[in-house]
């Protein structure tokens, strides 16, 4: 079986992309055998822009919208030799944590048995693109047309045929009694490293898009540091959290991908600059200056929640016992209080930017026109009625009122105040500095290299549960969303079927890599 | 009595746009859509249009700009602003919100005195207040094409240009100040190389808020010209009185009101406005601005202030307001004269009628000639030697002009000197009192028209004035008219 019918076969099961790209007959560029990711593949979220699809964000909004440009990250692959197979479902916008409200239906877990179609054939869609390159050498389509045309450049993908119901609704009727959900936003992203279709893939973590997916499939996933990957091409969903971030079963070919993608960019203007990023060098040369000793590690005692399952409960010491007999970690009980208040901080934030970041789809320059529309007024309001899901809707709803004047106060200014406080108290734990802080600012020399917390606080649910309650589904996030307040580096690792999360300071990545390759040796 | 303050936009005419790479058109938009020969939508990048995954970058000329004019306003320059969404829907505004400066603009508390001795028509000194200055960007512009058509056209060059708003206090209180202010600001922003300042293509852009005592504030949008403004201010200020006399319900609420050409009408009020959710952005960094830069600007970048330029003019050169104006408006006349003013330090009669020869019979003779002023036009030693030739009795001052018409017509002449040129033309005056031809010309023109001989000495004596044009026409300007004038006057005897 060719590589591409094994991969159109698997995504039948498990509804992985919203599109999979034909192999380029490209012949591969002779150097490109130096590249460090020569002849790697990889899947990326349908959240980043791509010349040779379309950008969906899994939405009717996007359904068909094709960017004209490549996000830095997909420019940075592909220059690095890597080959991109297809775009991978994600929630709607970004907004979710199971991958289950996305307009192409769920996708599945890698880790749970499907053995039937959930659906039977693919589109195969063509369209060119003249491409110019542009004075840094990246290109761009200056025209955009459907099928084949001379002397454009051909794109071509398949998209699955799928069942709806009278509302637009996937219907999927075969899906196994013991599956359950992927985790997300990214996981699409997560299934398909899970099934190994790619040696890597990518998603974006706003809250903990990617750790979540990647806990609730066994495999790494790691967020870096807010601003060290660029964002340009990442549609945004909540842009003071959004962070890109990779997934794999191999820890060193996600610092590989990291090395990669760890570049300043002019065009994101919150990406690390250039004198920061020489700043934070020093910070690499001091992890491996760590390996040795023995590495801090804290344990907020905030982070024994509730709802935190025994199972987990009795993993996590477990883990911590293993690495402490093997004389890699000392343990230290930490308090960040404001954890306790991340929760609705992180939401109030989260549709406030939301909600303003999702009121340039109007319809009108690009993206779903409704066609059966006769009123007076612009059709704003009925494009954005029909082509947005409902938590897409309900999310613009709470932001809207959040950034309302009678709401601005009361709820966005006392989440941002939150936010502050965490920040500050994660800098009074840490012993590195937090690399945008000003220098003068005292260090604590005692203070903890790492933190190792939960990334769930318990299995993911069975995927015919539904959806439940909206406010439950949102207390899934509540392990990983103190690191995106904060933009701290995190990797999600898995053990005993739990995944864990390993946080550094902000900027300390390859601390948390360095440490990472460290335990992966251990267990 | 009416109180008024402006909120005026100023499009800066930076080389890229406010947040994107985009160059700004230098072409005037117009006001049709056609698919095929126009220029709509050729000035616009992935940012203009918000496509989805794109972010702004700010260009940091803006932030020059905007510091030259804070400057020039007396601001304080904020050391720390940022940007902030306002969020409305409207088919010009891509992002669905415009990026502005609500919570903390870049510049606050200016202020700008105009003063009578170079606003002759205000009452007394002006002080206008600034209230604050905030960096934003512009939106598309919507195009309808009539009431008939359902269609209407969004052209997105305008799109992320950079604006500046400014927000007076209600410290106008006539007309003329108002007009006053807006001609002043206007060249401030010319001079200060930062916008065209045109208001007809909308480079600026100017709302009035105008009420009289007892009467809420009204808000006054879409004006296109000077005199719209001032119209309209007219209009308002007379409505709002009208109002308060007939003792008709008061809107209560912050009305806005339109133009169009005859009379104010109403738009919306601020009940119905919609709440823009202000926030501040969240991937733009906080704008520090060093006192180094503000230092760096003030010293290279900023030109002499219009109050003091005038003053210079009016003292130095001992003008009047309007001479000092004519000059400041026209930086290459200014020149002109201050060099000629320099070469012709060894006579001090001619130095004063300098500003005379320039302001009125140069630029006379250019509009006659249908020319613009430029350093070409004539050259300086010829212009002096003229306007000498002219106040040493050599030819006469209409002679003078003549002469001037033909230089600016004629550069090859202007090779020569003028008095020879004088002398070909036969026009160098001759006599200094009336000899034997003079008094026969002087004769026949008096026998010639002896029905005005009558009218001057019953009723009109003014009319003494057409024989000695006839006279100097005969004489082709030989003898200075004051002598020929003496004469007939000796002759008819009054």
């Amino acid at each position: 079986m060719s590589k591409l019918a094994h991969i159109k076969a698997v995504n039948k099961k498990y509804n992985i992309f919203t599109s999979i790209r034909a192999p380029s007959k490209t012949p591969v560029d002779e150097f490109a055998s130096f590249s460090p990711l020569f002849n790697t593949t990889y899947a990326i979220k349908d959240n980043f822009t791509t010349r040779n699809e379309p950008t969906t964000c899994s939405s009717l909004m996007l359904s068909n919208y094709k960017s004209p440009f490549d996000s830095t990250v997909v420019t940075l692959l592909n220059q690095s030799g890597s080959q991109c197979i297809g775009k991978t479902n994600m929630d709607e916008f970004g907004m979710g944590n199971s991958t289950t409200s996305s307009y192409f239906g769920p996708t599945l877990n890698s880790l749970y048995p499907q053995t039937e179609s959930l659906f039977i054939d693919y589109e195969e869609v063509i369209f060119s693109t003249k491409d110019i390159g542009d004075e840094n050498g990246e290109f761009i389509s200056s025209d955009i047309v459907e099928g084949i045309k001379e002397g454009y450049t051909v794109n071509k993908y398949y998209v699955p045929k799928l069942n709806r119901d009278e509302k637009g609704k996937v219907i999927f009727n075969n899906i196994d009694s013991r599956q359950r959900i992927t985790g997300g936003s990214s996981g699409g992203s997560a299934t398909a490293v899970g099934l190994d279709l790619v040696d890597f893939a990518i998603g974006s973590d706003t809250g903990g898009s990617v750790r979540l997916p990647a806990c609730y499939n066994n495999i790494y996933g790691f967020k870096p540091t807010y601003g060290r990957i660029s964002r340009w091409g990442l549609v945004a969903y909540a842009q003071s959290l959004d962070t890109v971030g990779i997934m794999s079963k191999e820890v060193d070919t996600i610092w590989k991908v990291f090395s990669t993608l760890d570049l300043a960019d002019s065009k994101d203007p919150t990406s690390l600059s250039d004198s920061c990023r020489e700043e934070i060098a020093i910070e690499r040369i001091n992890s491996k200056k760590n390996v040795g000793k023995k590495f801090k590690i804290g344990i907020p005692i905030e982070y024994k929640f509730n709802e935190l399952s025994e199972d987990i409960k009795q993993s996590w010491e477990k883990l911590l016992n293993k690495l402490k007999e093997n004389k890699l970690i000392e343990i230290i009980s930490i308090s960040i209080p404001s954890v306790k208040y991340s929760l609705p901080a992180y939401y109030t934030l989260v549709t406030s930017e939301a909600s303003s970041n999702l009121s340039r789809y109007d319809g009108n320059r690009y993206g779903f026109r409704t066609e059966d529309y006769e009123g007076e007024e612009p059709e704003f309001r009925f494009n954005r009625d029909k082509a947005f899901g409902e938590e897409v809707k309900r999310r613009i709803l709470l932001g809207n009122y959040s950034l309302s004047s009678y709401g601005y106060d009361n709820n966005y200014k006392k989440a941002s105040n939150v936010r502050r406080l965490l920040i500050e108290e994660f800098n009074k734990v840490f012993r590195d500095k937090h690399c945008l802080m000003e220098k003068k600012q005292l260090t604590n020399a005692n203070g903890i290299d790492l933190m190792i917390v939960p990334t769930s606080v318990n299995l993911p649910k069975l995927i015919n549960e539904g959806n439940g309650d909206i406010v439950e589904g949102y207390m899934n996030d509540v392990c990983t969303i103190p690191m995106s307040l904060a933009g701290l580096p995190t990797m999600n690792i898995s053990f005993e079927n739990f995944g864990f999360q390993i946080v550094g300071q902000h900027g300390q990545d390859y601390k948390v890599l360095e440490f990472t390759r460290l335990v992966n040796n251990i267990l | 009595m009416f109180k008024v303050g402006l909120e005026i936009h100023t499009q800066l005419h930076t080389s890229k746009k406010l947040f994107s790479k985009s160059s700004i058109p230098s072409f005037i938009s117009n006001n049709t859509f056609d698919d095929n020969t126009s220029n709509n939508n050729k000035n616009v990048s992935f940012q203009d249009l918000a496509l989805p995954g794109t972010q702004p970058i700010l260009t940091p000329n803006s932030l020059n700009y905007a510091i030259k004019l804070a400057l020039s306003l007396n601001c304080k320059i904020n050391k720390f602003s940022n940007f902030d969404r306002k969020h409305y829907f409207y088919g010009d505004q891509p992002l669905g919100y415009q990026i502005t400066q609500h919570y903390n603009p870049i510049a606050s508390n200016g202020q700008i005195k105009l003063f009578k001795r170079h606003n002759p028509k205000l009452s007394k000194d002006l002080l206008i207040n600034i209230i604050q200055l905030q960096l934003e960007q512009d939106t598309g512009r919507s195009i309808y094409h009539s009431i008939n058509s359902s269609n209407s056209f969004i052209d997105f060059n305008r799109s992320n240009i950079s604006l500046i708003e400014m927000v007076t206090e209600p410290n106008f209180t006539n007309i003329e100040e108002i007009r006053s202010f807006l001609q002043y600001y206007i060249k401030l922003i010319q001079n200060l190389n930062i916008s065209s300042g045109d208001l007809e293509n909308g480079s600026i852009r100017v709302d009035v808020n105008i009420n009289i005592p007892n009467h809420p504030r009204v808000e006054i949008k879409n004006l296109p010209t000077i005199s719209s403004i001032l119209n309209a201010c007219k209009y308002e200020s007379n409505r709002q009185y009208n109002i308060l006399k007939e003792g008709l319900p008061i809107d209560n609420s912050i009305q806005t009101r339109g133009w169009d050409g005859k009379k104010t009408f109403h738009l919306r009020n601020k009940e119905s406005n919609v709440d823009y959710r202000y926030v501040p952005d969240m991937e733009l960094p906080i704008l520090k601005i060093s006192s180094d830069l503000i230092n760096k600007i003030e010293k290279f970048e900023m030109p002499i202030s219009t109050a003091d330029k005038l003053d210079y003019l009016m003292n130095n050169y001992n003008l009047n307001i309007k001479d000092a104006r004519i000059l400041f408006n026209n930086d290459k006349l200014l020149n002109f004269y201050e060099i000629c003013y320099k070469n012709s330090n060894d006579d001090p009669k001619s130095q004063k009628k300098l500003i005379n020869w320039i302001n009125h019979e140069l630029l006379g003779s250019l509009t006659k000639s249908e020319l613009e002023f430029n350093e070409n036009i004539i050259n300086v030693e010829s212009f002096i030697e003229l306007i000498k030739l002219v106040n040493n009795n050599k030819i006469t001052n209409q002679n003078g002009k003549l002469l001037l018409l033909h230089l600016i017509n004629n550069k090859d002449d202007q090779l020569k000197s003028i008095e020879s040129l004088a002398i070909e033309f036969d026009m160098i005056i001759t006599s200094q009192s009336i000899d034997n031809s003079t008094s026969i010309i002087i004769d026949n023109i008096l026998n010639k028209y002896n029905d005005i001989v009558i009218e001057i000495k019953s009723t009109k004596p003014n009319k003494i004035n057409y024989l000695l044009g006839q006279c100097m026409k005969e004489l082709r300007g030989k003898v200075q008219p004051n002598i020929i004038m003496n004469e007939l006057k000796k002759r008819l005897d009054i």
